[in-house]
């Protein structure tokens, strides 16, 4: 059918349904995640182009990063967890792995990752809660026990102290036998969106970047199988951005880091394939697949125009998916298993390479073994019995799918080009532009939901009256006790001679221009704690303030 | 006028919920202060007590709520204060009994309508004020 | 709390700052007995530092990076924000990038908002300088709400007026043409280390020069703490000269008159509410306030 044909019976279409809706009037909340009126009906009219759409597996990669997508193999079923001691955190990934888990997923508590030992004050109340506490190699040493470190893919959540955890890891590996370029896995190393939105900064934007370089160095020539970077959109998203802004700010994120690879003199041909991306899956179905489409595109676009990229595996971008922690509810939790399997579904649809899938009870508290389960589980029904895993990008082609998929590109490229103009993404930063723009459509997204625009089922509509008290998994405070016990009778044992010169070594390095990850490997095997190196690199290198955005 | 004190004790650095409360707070028509993320109970109370403010809202997710809020109300109580402290964040039934047991006027979970925690902080003070 | 005027002159008298914060909230919500209380105190003369610039060019980040290298001070900081006009309320931000001196025994962090004035201060700024007075701190800095041009009430609060400019501003200069440049007694470029700074500094310069004024003109960072010291010590130095050959007596003379006349203006301010609004002839409504005004003084 000729458009101009299509056109007048669309017209046609539309001019009984408005004589229809006089009588039937539509009621519900017709609107994208970023304020946008959603319309009644997608056409041919609205994706004439079909420009970009392409071929899985080519540039610019709209439909998926592979050929064959999961026809080949599923995605990575990765679920994130760690918590109290290294010794339960060990036990809790053996378990993962005998479940048919295939990759493991580490989280540190909020001392680790912000550099501060557990003794230190600042970690009063935080040993272990959201993650496992890692002081010293030791400790490290007993996380991965028994677990051979060149069979499993480990996916490390850390980044201000990312180059000290790395090196544990990597000493952890040499321990077992294992060559550091046999070590496969991520770190996530983001630190501007911890600038942003996660909070897990240490020093200031510049000497954060410069670390990141490091890494990046460093890896290219040591351990060429490890991703060095996962830059990511999720906490963007959870700390209330709407699809467009996570994106848009996550790529902007991958621009900086990409500049600052080549600045370092790496070849953005071999480093971009290390590079790997982080998203959120929300509620929003067709609109978060759309978005997965878009961010692989824009993604594409930018390595080719800006960066000059021609090798087309350095073009694609690869990114693992968490289902999103903030739309889960403590109210009727049993509702977020629904939540999740709709989410992971958008994830899987939008093509990703690995996904987490949170458990019911996590608005509640720490998830338990069952409900994590459950969350695996939902991952499996999925890809063994739903059957969207038969075809790949099975929702191109939808008029609405890529009308969105369009939509979102060009409102991301609008984004990224203002943040060009405001020099780029630490200026952006810096300013606070960013938290205002997240922080505004957060604030805005509650007001939808305080007016009922937005309905939360069991939250603001369909409610009932709850027992209160559940099961729910806790921390006792006994691990923060026994985390302090042990860093006291690990240092007791220690070379503390070889540790003091090593950190000496490192401040040296710090206030020159050498690399940084060596000196920090020698301080780690010598069995110095990541408080110690991280006030080390505070000294030379200063705090950062967050700006006064609210 | 009822003036605010936001505050973001701990490590994590979520403050989606605490901005979120910050500005629905002042839009009506309440003077805020912001703290921003990693705060002491120390630095907590002494601004709660520079600033004089009426209230003090905790906002926390990490999980570390046990050893942090009674370190707060114990700070409060040995500065004489009679500031109301509310909590926000995930905090465990049991948990949220306990701390009100021990002086914390409210504690508040995730789906809260913000309009509740509003109303009830206008509500102490014109419930105070008689 | 309900604390009598004795606990409180009793309080801040033996340097507890519980009672000094509830003078301080007495100055926002009742000047006259603010005053009162006040005039009962020993005062001793500090040195009130206006810090004013456009939003985000650092203010508090300067002032922080001073708190940095005052261990040995006694300072008081007064953070102004703007109230809304619809619903009174205001979001008091300014106080996070000096929260890592929240603790210290020797400053003061004060957050007040603009509630209706405009001129980037607060209603009752005068009080809180002279409350800041009693409580023995050697400096007061102001840092205004900072919406630009209409900063310029400073001048009349402040002994010292530091406008803050930053080379990210970009429209900086023409914002100087506009009032700023009247007003300020030291300029600080922040952020030296963009390479933008120079240039802003060097026609900063220019414009000086040309308009044969000499002020001085300081390169600062808030994150490395460069150029700092030197501002701080051009800070003592000029009030300690401006004490000298008298000029701060004469600018205090001033501004207590300033300060009647911000005091008249609120009484005058409230009695316009209480003017019914249905006649329509401004002469009436004129006569009847000046009446208004008769009786109540």
């Amino acid at each position: 059918m000729e458009i101009s044909e299509i056109k007048k019976n669309y017209e046609a279409w539309q001019k009984s349904t408005e004589e229809l809706i006089k009588k039937y009037p539509e009621t519900g909340n017709f609107k994208t995640s970023w304020s946008e009126d959603v319309k009644r009906l997608y056409t041919p009219l609205e994706v004439q182009k079909y420009s970009d759409i392409g071929f899985p597996g080519e540039y610019p990669f709209t439909r998926g990063v592979q050929n064959t997508m999961y026809r080949g193999k599923f995605w990575t079923m990765r679920q994130y967890a760690g918590f109290g001691t290294a010794e339960e955190s060990n036990k809790r990934y053996k378990y993962l792995l005998e479940q048919g888990q295939s990759g493991l997923s580490i989280a540190f508590d909020l001392p680790t990752q912000i550099g501060y030992d557990s003794d230190d004050p600042h970690s009063l109340g935080e040993v272990g809660k959201v993650g496992v506490a890692i002081d010293s190699l030791y400790d490290m040493e007993t996380l991965f026990d028994g677990i051979p470190l060149d069979k499993v893919s480990t996916s490390m959540t850390i980044n201000a102290t990312a180059s000290i955890l790395l090196a544990m890891y990597m000493i952890v590996g040499e321990k077992q036998g294992i060559k550091w370029d046999k070590l496969r896995g991520t770190i996530q190393n983001d630190i501007l969106k911890e600038y942003i939105a996660r909070g897990t900064y240490i020093y200031p934007p510049k000497p954060s970047m410069r670390i990141i370089t490091n890494i990046f160095e460093f890896c290219s020539k040591e351990m060429p199988l490890w991703n060095t970077i996962s830059v990511s959109g999720y906490h963007i998203r959870e700390a209330g951005a709407n699809a467009v802004q996570e994106v848009a700010f996550t790529i902007a994120d991958g621009i900086e880091y990409v500049k600052s690879a080549i600045e370092a003199g790496l070849d953005p041909n071999i480093f971009g394939k290390r590079l790997s991306f982080f998203f959120a899956a929300h509620n929003d179905l067709f609109e978060e697949v759309a978005k997965f489409r878009a961010a692989r595109r824009i993604w594409a676009k930018i390595m080719k125009e800006r960066f000059k990229v021609t090798d087309p595996e350095a073009l694609k971008l690869r990114f693992h998916t968490q289902t999103s922690g903030s739309t889960l509810t403590a109210q009727q939790p049993e509702n977020n298993i629904v939540r999740v399997a709709i989410q992971a579904l958008a994830a899987v649809l939008g093509g990703t390479q690995s996904l987490h899938t949170n458990s019911m009870d996590e608005a509640l508290a720490l998830p338990t073994e069952d409900s994590v389960r459950i969350a695996l589980r939902t991952q499996q029904v999925i890809a063994y019995e739903s059957g969207v895993a038969k075809t790949v990008d099975p929702l191109g082609g939808s008029y609405y799918v890529e009308f969105l998929t369009d939509e979102i590109e060009r409102k991301s490229f609008d984004y990224i080009n203002h943040i060009d103009e405001l020099g780029g993404m630490i200026n952006a930063i810096e300013s606070g532009y960013v938290q205002q723009e997240i922080s505004n459509s957060a604030y805005d997204y509650q007001r939808a939901i305080e007016s009922k625009e937005q309905i939360i089922v069991g939250v603001n509509d369909f409610k009932m009256e709850e027992k209160n008290l559940r099961k729910t998994m806790k921390i006792d405070d006994e691990v923060e006790a026994k985390q302090v016990e042990n860093l006291e009778k690990m240092k007791k044992n220690r070379d503390s001679a070889l540790v003091k010169s090593s950190l000496e070594n490192l401040e040296k390095v710090a206030r020159s221009n050498g690399n940084l990850m060596y000196p920090i490997i020698d301080a780690v095997r010598a069995y110095a704690t990541v408080g110690e190196v991280s006030n080390t690199l505070r000294k030379v290198f200063g705090e950062y303030k967050e700006p006064t955005m609210i | 006028m009822i003036k605010v004190l936001v505050a973001k004790p701990g490590l994590d650095g979520h403050d989606r919920g605490a901005k979120i409360i910050a500005r629905a707070l002042r839009d009506a028509g309440m003077e805020v202060i912001y703290t921003g993320i990693r705060q002491t109970p120390e630095q907590i109370v002494q601004t709660a007590i520079d600033e004089d403010v009426d209230v003090v809202g905790i906002s926390i997710l990490s999980g570390a709520h046990m050893k942090l809020v009674p370190r707060i109300l114990e700070l409060l109580k040995n500065n004489n204060s009679d500031v109301a402290v509310f909590v926000g964040g995930i905090i465990p039934e049991e948990d949220a009994m306990e701390l009100k047991k021990s002086g914390v006027v409210e504690v508040y979970g995730p789906g809260t309508p913000i309009s509740e925690v509003v109303e009830r902080i206008k509500g102490y003070f014109e419930h105070a004020n008689v | 709390m309900q604390m009598s005027e004795s606990q409180i002159l009793d309080g801040i008298r033996s340097g507890n700052r519980k009672y000094f914060a509830k003078l301080l909230s007495i100055c926002e919500d009742d000047p006259a007995k603010a005053n009162h209380l006040i005039s009962n105190l020993e005062k001793h003369t500090a040195h009130l530092i206006g810090i004013t610039g456009s939003p985000g060019v650092g203010k508090s980040s300067i002032i922080n990076a001073i708190l940095d290298k005052s261990d040995d001070k006694r300072l008081g900081i007064i953070a102004i924000d703007p109230s809304s006009p619809f619903t009174g309320g205001a979001l008091l931000g300014d106080r996070i990038r000096m929260q890592s001196h929240a603790t210290s025994k020797n400053f003061f962090i004060r957050s007040f908002a603009s509630r209706g004035t405009v001129g980037g201060l607060s209603p009752s700024i005068f009080e809180a300088c002279d409350a800041f007075e009693t409580f023995g701190v050697d400096s007061v800095f102001i840092e205004t709400v900072g919406v630009g041009q209409s900063d310029v009430e400073i001048a009349n609060v402040a002994d010292t007026v530091i406008v803050l400019l930053s080379p990210d501003g970009g429209d900086e200069i023409q914002m100087m043409k506009a009032g700023l440049m009247e007003i300020a007694d030291i300029f600080v470029i922040n952020k030296s280390d963009n390479p933008l700074s120079k240039g802003l500094f060097s026609k900063l310069k220019n414009i000086l020069e040309m308009s044969k004024k000499d002020i001085p003109i300081f390169l600062t960072n808030s994150i490395t703490g460069d150029g700092i010291d030197n501002l701080i010590k051009t800070l003592e130095k000029r009030f300690s000269l401006m004490l000298e050959n008298g000029s701060l007596a004469e600018k205090r003379k001033k501004r207590v008159v300033k300060h009647a006349q911000a005091i008249l203006r609120k009484k005058i301010d409230r009695i316009f509410e209480t003017i019914n609004a249905d006649r329509l002839n401004i002469e009436e409504i004129e006569k009847e306030a000046i009446r208004k005004i008769c009786n109540k003084l």
